[in-house]
């Protein structure tokens, strides 16, 4: 049930999408055997923002797990990432929920991009079913900074 | 090392006073809510320059003093009208027919819940929904 919350909270449409393949919440949907959504869609206006050079955050497939928060702040210590807003409202904002290429504190990491579970985050050029994560480079950056994952 | 404080946006002497207010609290990061409270209290909201400002002075990322400004219902982004009128949308409120209030309220005013008349700073009026204000019975 909470799975299909989550995909009655946003427009997800995982035929167009450019994580189709690689979603964990996919995935996950396959696994408990999701047929279709028992409760009405939200459709709730979400923009895509594509100002960034190399990545584009698209909110209408954004779950807010915060993992890009997470990793933006615990791993790459930037923090440009956070999350604005309350309820059905809440978004992941760059800075203060300005456009991600006039973000200051970004760096262009791309860890944001990799461990995003859904294609809310994706490389720019990427098309349907096209975006594979690579998350290689989290077990050891964290033990590099002799942290517990 | 001491980090050099950041100078004030403006001239305007309502700096001052979150000036004091940060400098009594030790320029710390866990006193962001308090500083944003002084700030809505004497400008009547945060506007952008506000919030990158509170960000470098107190050494908090930009994105969360926005989270922080966005979550809380006491803080706006946006300049409020001089009078502001709460409806109550409580539940037994609610059943007692809150949302017809509500609409007529929308309805005389001509704008939305939450947003501003567009008269004269003066005469301003906006209109906030609220749950449970207490005043039941």
């Amino acid at each position: 049930m909470i799975l299909e919350l989550l995909f009655a909270e946003r427009n997800h449409i995982c035929s167009v999408c450019v994580a189709n393949g690689h979603c964990e919440l996919q995935s996950l949907a396959q696994q408990q055997g999701m047929t279709h959504v028992r409760f009405a869609y939200l459709y709730p206006e979400a923009s895509v923002d594509a100002s960034h050079e190399r990545f584009v955050i698209d909110h209408n497939r954004c779950i807010l797990c915060t993992r890009c928060v997470r990793v933006c702040d615990e791993i790459e210590g930037a923090h440009t990432w956070d999350v604005m807003g309350r309820g059905t409202n809440s978004r992941v904002i760059t800075d203060l929920n300005q456009p991600w290429s006039t973000s200051e504190t970004c760096t262009s990491c791309s860890k944001c991009v990799q461990v995003c579970p859904t294609g809310a985050l994706f490389e720019k050029g990427k098309s349907v079913a096209e975006m594979a994560k690579r998350r290689e480079f989290l077990p050891y950056l964290t033990l590099m900074r002799g942290q517990h994952k | 090392m001491k980090i050099a404080k950041p100078p004030l946006p403006s001239q305007d002497k309502r700096w001052k006073i979150v000036d004091a207010k940060m400098r009594r609290l030790g320029y710390k990061a866990n006193a962001l809510v308090e500083t944003l409270h002084t700030v809505q209290e004497s400008f009547g909201y945060l506007d952008e320059e506000a919030l990158a400002f509170l960000a470098g002075a107190l050494h908090v990322p930009p994105s969360k003093v926005y989270g922080v400004a966005t979550f809380y219902n006491f803080f706006s982004l946006k300049p409020q009208g001089a009078h502001t009128c709460i409806v109550c949308l409580g539940t037994a409120c609610y059943v007692k027919g809150a949302d017809k209030v509500l609409m007529a309220v929308e309805r005389y005013t001509g704008i939305k819940s939450g947003e501003t008349t567009a008269h004269d700073s003066r005469t301003a009026f906006c209109g906030t929904k609220s749950y449970l204000l207490g005043l039941c019975g």
